[in-house]
């Protein structure tokens, strides 16, 4: 019974990872612009495709992840500063709505110019191995998303805390006009911002093969929703809350699959929401968001 | 006569309008080219009448709800369980639960069972979800997307689960498809127009304003909600007996997204920006998907692109954001957008070169801020009616409050008393706890210790719209209007509550409360668009018409210059004697608070330290010391005849004052 709960935990954690990363990547957007960055997932998806390209050009599976990242982090670039920022100053719903837009251009585009359907993309014969520690087995897969994210989560710790240019976005997030007075850049942090979105998405698109082993134009729909919740959860905009909804999500998502008796299984996916609904009823500001004090 | 039907017809005359040249459009397009012109057209109408649908909440709350297709999945699948005849359900659902196999209905009784149902599912998950704003809202919104979704494939004895559920009779028609869009049209616009639905509309463009003006806010967007869920369950309604099969996946995420998208490209807070959105977006995608397929054009073979309808909604969707913020219309409705266009018509005619749209006030006068009271004397004698109390009887009294943000005591065991027709001033330094105190008695916040009465009734914790409701109206420190709306819609949210609460109360009627504070001029325009002195008499006159007995202002002569700030002067004593109200109010200029008020209250530090007429304030040792500063070493008796100490900046302005009476 504990090991099958510390199993179920790790297979938890190990899919909480992605949707933490995804999320993250979405808070630091969201922080900084009040946009909810529905194209996050094609950033991801792209990053994937870059990762399908580099295979096929018959390059190493390492070249195709270093390639791969720098794609998502160019993507997320380009993508501010071709579509977000002629709607920067607009309403929320306005950005949510442009970044749909994009999302489902890329997504088009994926469909004309490639294919459709899924494409294989080669993995490494040792992602597939297991061990086994003390009646745990432990997944190569599951041991590289765990370490993968621990390194991303602690690079981006490390940025955002010791680099000027983290100070300022953690500054802009709480008042963007008080970085610009200090002479600060705006675009240069939103561009900043955007980057690092691209390269938490680019680690979770490695992950995501890793795990899948093919590409689909429409692959980043579903973890960017539940990215999306995530952050809900967690309190929108608060980039701890974030990680931590991530791992609540993926976290109660395995344990509802492990446990749910036979003749509701095919609710796993209700059960979870209903989940989210209570856990957003109960703290509407989500888990670690700030009990707003409306200033008034 | 004109005013009591002109806002009645208006949103009628719009309706059919809308409605006429879509119906147009549609049969033009459909008098010829038989079944598949009717089916596209059949298609698009039920899209309208989903769009409509969602429109009346999405729209007027600013919630973005990615649910309501369930109450179009639960719409359809009611539809077709009653409707479906027993004999294909014999074979394909037979052991459905409450008999449902042995019923059968007639599709219009099945219609009308289908759309109580929704309503009546909306009406008790509402109960929840409405509490909700923002994105929270949205997400749990996706909760119940998901959540119905899950049902409807896993109750298989039900629905037939994941496979398609046929036998639906398809007797939906173009004709039958316009009469239900011309009724949601209609009933969208008169929800949207009504006292309610601008009740709706305040609370998506400022909340925290629209309860302060004694709206409720969970309870009105509860309406919008079950009426909205009502007209989308209509829409799954038709959409079933349209198709003739239902499967879970017609109605999850890509037909969410893709009304969504219509919704918000044609432009959320308008009816007619719904229709329009619709419209655009199928015509692109049939467009589109026709190219895509591949046809033969001047003799010339196409090559097939598949997707390319989809990458037309990503572009449309993206450049139309891009370049119109708000939508197609923004918030327009046809009415006014004909008008316009009539203008530029006979403006072109007359070749005048005009600039001015069908709504625009004269530019000839620019709005004044604050103007003069202009107005004779208050034509009607101040009628203080409320309560039975005469005039000098105290009225509010907030006693012993504290408030504590974690460990900071903004507010430490304050008591304050106003009495009926007072004027009563607070003032202090930054951070005394002034706005916190105001805050906590109009419910905005909840004090940590201590009560407030207004009349002997208790009011200690209530929410700011039961205050609001109760006779406490208020302003903000830093403005919070109603943007969208224009002046006059702004100061009707308010004499609207007054009216269904504070009957005992006679308030302004709003023409009288536009003359009072210089804004006729501007009643029609967009709160927003005004310069922010205009904006601070809209604020003003917004709480006014709320007819309350206590009328608390935060910092009402902000930004304004001498000559302002003494012309609001003389239109707050105005007020208090035409409402017959107290007023509680903050302000940093000292003079204005000097002449303004009968009695100040000086907070520091979260404490009161002094209180008394402002004779008594100016003299007072303590306040001297709390909130001028320990610089003036000044014998406190020759304060007021040595002004200007050479000491300080602030005493000047004390020294300055003139004493009322």
């Amino acid at each position: 019974m504990i090991a099958g709960f510390l199993q179920q935990a790790i297979n938890g954690l190990s899919l909480g990872s992605t949707y933490a990363l995804l999320a993250l990547g979405l808070a630091i957007v969201f922080s900084i612009l009040h946009l909810v960055n529905f194209a996050h997932g094609e950033i991801l998806t792209v990053s994937a495709y870059a990762m399908l390209g580099v295979r096929n050009l018959g390059l190493p599976w390492i070249a195709s992840i270093v390639l791969g990242v720098a794609v998502a982090v160019l993507t997320a670039v380009a993508m501010e500063r071709v579509a977000f920022r002629p709607v920067r100053h607009a309403s929320p719903t306005t950005m949510l709505l442009t970044s749909f837009g994009v999302s489902i251009m890329i997504q088009a585009v994926l469909v004309i110019f490639i294919s459709p359907r899924p494409k294989a993309v080669p993995q490494p014969d040792w992602l597939a191995t297991a061990v086994t520690v003390g009646g745990l087995r432990l997944q190569s897969v599951q041991l590289l998303t765990l370490g993968a994210t621990a390194a991303a989560l602690g690079v981006l710790v490390v940025v955002m805390r010791r680099s000027l240019m983290g100070l300022a976005m953690r500054g802009a997030s709480e008042d963007f006009d008080a970085v610009r007075l200090m002479s600060i850049r705006a675009n240069r942090v939103i561009m900043s911002a955007f980057a690092m979105s691209g390269f938490l998405a680019g680690i979770a698109a490695v992950l995501l093969l890793a795990r899948s082993g093919s590409v689909t134009p429409t692959m980043g729909l579903l973890p960017v929703l539940m990215a999306f919740v995530a952050n809900v959860i967690g309190g929108i905009g608060n980039l701890t809350g974030a990680v931590v909804g991530g791992f609540v999500l993926g976290f109660v998502e395995v344990m509802l699959r492990a446990w749910l008796p036979v003749g509701v299984n095919g609710f796993t996916t209700g059960f979870l929401f209903l989940f989210v609904a209570v856990l957003l009823l109960l703290r509407p500001e989500g888990l670690f968001g700030a009990r707003t004090a409306t200033r008034v | 006569m004109r005013r009591f039907l002109g806002p009645r017809l208006r949103p009628l005359g719009g309706s059919l309008l809308i409605f006429a040249i879509l119906a147009g459009c549609v049969l033009a397009y459909s008098a010829r080219g038989g079944g598949a012109r009717d089916n596209l057209v059949t298609n698009l109408l039920i899209d309208v009448v989903l769009v409509v649908g969602m429109q009346v909440f999405v729209g007027n709350t600013g919630v973005i709800s990615f649910g309501h297709v369930s109450f179009a999945a639960l719409g359809a699948y009611a539809t077709g369980l009653l409707s479906a005849p027993t004999l294909v359900k014999g074979t394909t659902i037979a052991h459905a639960p409450f008999g449902l196999a042995k019923v059968q209905l007639s599709p219009a009784v099945s219609v009308v069972v289908a759309v109580l149902f929704v309503a009546a599912f909306a009406a008790v998950v509402g109960l929840a979800i409405t509490r909700l704003s923002g994105l929270g809202a949205s997400i749990v919104t996706l909760a119940m997307l998901i959540v119905v979704n899950a049902v409807l494939v896993n109750w298989v004895s039900l629905t037939g689960g994941a496979e398609a559920f046929y036998g639906i009779p398809n007797v939906m028609t173009r004709d039958w498809a316009l009469v239900a869009v011309l009724g949601v049209i209609v009933v969208a616009r008169l929800f949207k127009e009504s006292r309610l639905g601008l009740r709706v509309i305040a609370t998506r463009e400022d909340e925290l304003a629209a309860a302060s003006s004694g709206v409720h806010v969970v309870r009105s967007r509860y309406v919008a909600w079950v009426v909205s869920a009502a007209l989308t369950g209509l829409g799954g309604a038709l959409l079933a007996l349209f198709l003739g099969a239902l499967s879970p996946t017609t109605f999850y995420f890509h037909l969410n997204f893709l009304t969504l998208a219509m919704l918000i490209l044609g432009g959320m807070p308008s009816v007619t920006g719904a229709v329009l959105g619709t419209v655009v977006v199928i015509v692109g995608s049939e467009v589109t998907r026709y190219l895509g397929d591949g046809p033969v054009v001047l003799a010339r073979q196409l090559p097939q692109i598949f997707g390319l309808s989809q990458l037309f909604l990503g572009a449309v969707i993206t450049f139309t954001m891009i370049l119109r913020p708000k939508g197609i219309v923004g918030d327009l409705e046809v009415e006014t957008l004909a008008g316009r266009l009539a203008a530029r018509v006979r403006a072109r005619g007359r070749r005048v070169p005009s600039e001015a749209g069908g709504t625009g006030p004269t530019a000839a006068s620019p709005p004044a801020a604050v103007a003069p009271v202009t107005a004779a004397p208050a034509p009607a004698a101040p009628a203080p009616v409320t309560g039975g109390s005469g005039p000098g009887s105290v009225v509010l009294e907030v006693r012993g409050v504290t408030k504590a943000f974690q460990g900071l005591m903004a507010v430490e065991d304050a008591t304050v008393t106003v009495s009926r027709g007072e004027i009563v001033g607070l003032i202090g330094p930054n951070g005394a706890g002034k706005t916190t105190l105001l805050n906590v008695i109009s419910g905005v916040l909840p004090p940590t210790r201590g009560t407030i009465h207004l009349d002997g009734i208790d009011l200690t914790g209530l929410a700011a719209t039961h205050v609001a409701q109760r006779g406490i109206a208020r302003t903000f420190q830093n403005l919070r209007l109603f943007g969208e709306l224009t002046v006059r819609q702004n100061i009707e949210v308010a004499a609207g509550v007054a009216d269904s609460h504070r009957a005992a109360t006679r308030r302004m009627a709003t023409d009288d409360l536009l003359t009072e504070f210089g804004l006729v001029e501007a009643a029609e325009r967009k709160s927003s668009t005004l310069p922010y002195g205009t904006q601070r008499a809209v604020e003003m006159a917004r709480a006014v018409a709320l007819a309350p007995d206590v009328l608390l202002l935060d910092e009402p002569a902000a930004g304004m210059n001498e000559v302002e700030s003494q012309r609001l002067l003389s239109v707050i004593k105005d007020v208090r004697d035409r409402q017959g109200c107290s007023v509680v109010v903050i302000d940093h200029d000292l003079h204005f608070v000097l002449n303004l008020c009968d009695r100040i209250y000086v907070l520091d530090a979260g404490r009161v330290v002094a209180e008394g007429t402002p004779e008594e304030i100016q003299r007072d040792p303590v306040v001297i010391e709390a909130y001028l500063g320990s610089r003036v070493e000044a014998p406190v008796g020759t304060r007021s005849d040595t002004p200007a100490s050479s000491s300080s900046v602030i005493p000047a302005t004390l020294g300055a004052a003139t004493i009322p009476n």
